[in-house]
């Protein structure tokens, strides 16, 4: 099982209709996928039709007594499944933070999780550089980084370089991508192009800014399924299909 | 691998049609219609069907225009794994999914996946929503016709024309997690409705509409024998099975889809001959010269395309010795055709009418198959350790380089191998009535004739490679000092095998007076 969290710590790069895309067509091309939603406001959990509500709260995370695999929904789709948001999961940090093995609490969730047979799962992180940020780093095998071409978006990303750096090893393995880009601004196209000859772990797809991914919140599903021709649609496509790829949905050999 | 979600698979009551079946989900049961859709399936499986005895079922499907590898439970619809997969499978090993390789390969080895029957039909999507309009019980309704298997690539196959065998549509109710009571609820009221039957064997179900044998294991040749059985009734019993093996596996020798099925028949050819060779006295002598005679001459035409078989095996990843194995395939292609022919004549049917309807030796009626046993089997031990001692005695007395040149040490460890297969055969036949006291024996056999075969096989790489590289006079320079180097393997290797085939034959020997006597008593023998 690979663990595959979408993570940035600032907010509204489109973390979460990156998450639900690649866990839908992971589905659809038969791997057996899990949406973990670990974001509060419970959108991805909003997406698939599921109730924003996991039994426990932050306490499901935390406590062995729970068990994780019974607070798994099934969705409208074949091979995917999503565990659940909740409110309660604003608190997660005090809940971490009040047991033992603060920063290995999602890692101990993750070896649960194992035990269901999913090939991939996908993390919906909540923006975060706290101490849940440091349980994402501790569990996942790779984490995908949607970074919005513009300079503040970019200065998180070498926040997280720092991050990770501070790691002791094994680190999650990055590939970082370009979300909601706007392809006339020239801005855009200046700073992929920077970052693309600064770094070798950015993906040649990206994600435009599009109508459809903004309607994912009407239609509540995801382009792929809704708008399979569309662009946005096939930049998620070559975005998953770069993941396979590179073999980010294998284990490291 | 862990156990899917929760499904039921059922066959609805005769005579409820798709339209009952689609009335029933809609206004009956409140499932709205998803989707319709071709649906063409083709169940691949080794030669000797390990998968699904191993409680699997592997399909390449055809979906929407999609190309899946599925590989299931029997009884359950929701797949262990799948994958896309564009091509037919070939070998387990080289399938591109990491997933499935894992879930294959230790159940296929090396053995090719053929293509055993298709299914071709509709499959019909409903699915039980709730109040937030989300999927709660996904449901199908799949209706096929099962046709002779014929891998597809590019497209679902043709239409089966007139080989037409309709099945039963079959209702399929799959889980969504957390919604368990939901899912019971529906099985509860599509059973009491419409169901017939569940736990649907859909390989089983679509080979036996297209009248394709699922039971025989083409390499099981093992009779079970009571010590007490007449010798002549236990030897038309294994006769009997001889032909049926023999026959399991011509069908898989003329597809040429895996090699097993020829070596299958060839090992059964050999077993069958070292029964009927100490069969004097059981089977009637006429019989036994005929049997003799054929069984003979098929072996010596299955002998050529086997030894290809092998080298192709060994040599597939060799890059250096792709082109001899150019030279060796035109070989084989005429090897083969000579034993297809052979195979089509009526004087293979008539083996085979021979092989199941064996008469027994005039007056040896009161011989018990224990006794026949105890007569033979120590004979055949002597015989073992005096030809591997002459060869002993050759190779001890040249130096150690020096034996793979010698012809005559050749022949000696090749008489020496065949009178040590021919002893495992007939322990395999006859070891019923030993239970486990041969165990050692037959441990120290084994170690004896992967030895011999050892250097008996690289006899046989050094002959091909000579023949090919004759045949490659004008390849580049370099390919042919490869070829060279590879050669010297091969007589490095001899040389080792001829080495270890003195260590392998030391225990064999020094328990030779302990072996021959447990092999003079098997159970119920007269003493």
């Amino acid at each position: 099982m690979i663990v595959i969290a979408v993570y940035n710590s600032k907010g509204g790069v489109g973390k979460t209709a990156a998450t639900v895309n690649l866990g839908y067509l992971a589905a659809r091309h038969g791997y057996r996928t899990l949406v973990w939603d670990l974001d509060p406001q419970g959108a991805a959990t909003f997406y698939f039709r599921v109730k924003h509500r996991l039994k426990g709260g932050p306490k499901a995370l935390t406590s062995q007594r729970n068990r994780i695999g019974d607070r798994i929904r099934g969705t409208d789709h074949e091979l995917l499944d999503v565990l659940p948001s909740d409110l309660e999961l604003r608190n997660v940090d005090l809940a971490f933070d009040a047991a033992k093995h603060r920063t290995g609490r999602l890692r101990r969730v993750v070896d649960e999780l194992r035990r269901e047979g999913y090939d991939l799962v996908f993390v919906d992180c909540p923006p975060s550089s706290s101490l849940l940020a440091e349980n994402i780093f501790a569990a996942a095998d790779v984490l995908a980084v949607p970074v919005v071409p513009t300079t503040l978006s970019v200065r998180t990303l070498h926040q997280l370089d720092d991050a990770l750096a501070g790691l002791d090893p094994p680190r999650p393995r990055v590939l970082v991508f370009f979300s909601m880009v706007d392809g006339r601004k020239n801005l855009h196209a200046e700073l992929m192009a920077s970052l693309r000859a600064e770094r070798g772990d950015v993906a040649d797809a990206f994600i435009p800014s599009a109508t459809e991914v903004e309607l994912m919140g009407m239609t509540r599903a995801p382009v792929a399924m809704t708008a399979p021709g569309s662009v946005a649609a096939l930049a998620y496509e070559q975005l998953w299909g770069e993941l396979e790829r590179r073999g980010y949905t294998e284990p490291t050999p | 691998m862990v156990a899917p979600v929760s499904s039921v698979s059922l066959v609805p009551h005769e005579g409820a049609s798709l339209a009952d079946i689609d009335l029933l989900l809609t206004d009956g049961l409140g499932c709205v219609r998803i989707a319709a859709g071709r649906l063409s399936r083709v169940f691949y499986d080794t030669f000797d069907h390990r998968l699904h005895r191993a409680g699997l079922v592997l399909e390449h499907e055809w979906l929407d225009g999609r190309r899946w590898l599925r590989l299931r439970r029997i009884g359950e619809a929701v797949a262990l794994v799948q994958a896309a997969a564009d091509t037919a499978p070939a070998r387990a090993e080289e399938l591109t999914d990491r997933r499935l390789r894992a879930a294959l390969v230790p159940r296929c080895g090396g053995r090719t996946l053929l293509p055993v029957v298709a299914a071709d039909g509709e499959q019909y999507r409903y699915a039980r929503i709730d109040d937030l309009d989300k999927t709660i019980v996904r449901v199908s309704v799949v209706t096929a016709v099962a046709a002779a298997a014929a891998a597809f690539t590019d497209g679902p196959p043709a239409d089966p024309g007139t080989a037409r065998h309709v099945l039963d549509p079959v209702v399929t109710l799959v889980a969504v997690r957390g919604h368990d009571v939901a899912f019971a609820e529906l099985c509860e009221a599509v059973y009491a409705r419409i169901g017939r039957r569940s736990a649907i064997d859909p390989l089983r179900r679509a080979a036996a509409a297209a009248d394709i044998p699922l039971g025989i294991d083409p390499s099981d040749r093992a009779v079970p024998l009571r010590a007490d059985q007449p010798a002549a009734a236990a030897a038309a019993d294994l006769l009997a099975r001889a032909a049926d093996v023999l026959a399991a596996n011509t069908a898989g020798i003329e597809a040429d889809g895996d090699d097993e099925f020829l070596h299958q028949f060839r090992v059964t050819l050999r077993a069958t001959r070292a029964l009927v060779r100490v069969a004097g006295g059981v089977v009637a002598p006429e019989d036994r010269d005929a049997l003799l005679k054929q069984l003979r001459s098929l072996m010596e035409l299955t002998s050529p395309v086997r030894d290809l078989d092998v080298l192709r095996e060994r040599w597939r990843h060799d890059e250096v010795l792709a082109p001899v194995l150019g030279v060796l395939a035109a070989e084989r292609a005429a090897s083969r055709a000579a034993l297809l022919e052979a195979l089509r004549d009526g004087s293979f049917e008539g083996l085979l009418h021979r092989l199941r309807a064996v008469r027994p030796a005039p007056g040896g009626s009161a011989r018990t198959v224990a006794d026949w046993a105890a007569a033979v089997l120590p004979g055949e031990q002597r015989r073992l350790c005096r030809r591997a001692g002459r060869a002993l005695e050759r190779t001890a007395a040249m130096p150690t380089a020096a034996v793979v040149l010698d012809a005559d040490v050749s022949a000696q460890l090749h008489r020496a191998r065949k009178q040590a297969k021919r002893l495992r055969y007939l322990l395999d036949a006859f070891g019923p009535l030993y239970g486990a006291r041969l165990r050692p024996f037959r441990k120290g056999l084994k170690a004896l004739q992967r030895e011999l075969g050892r250097f008996q096989d690289d006899c046989v790489a050094l002959d091909a490679l000579g023949r090919a590289t004759a045949g490659l006079a004008g390849a580049p320079p370099a390919t042919l000092i490869e070829l060279g180097r590879r050669s010297e393997q091969l007589r490095r290797d001899q040389t080792a095998a001829a080495a270890a085939f003195a260590d392998a034959f030391a225990p064999v020997r020094r328990h030779r007076r302990r072996d021959a006597a447990r092999l003079a008593r098997p159970e119920g023998a007269t003493p």
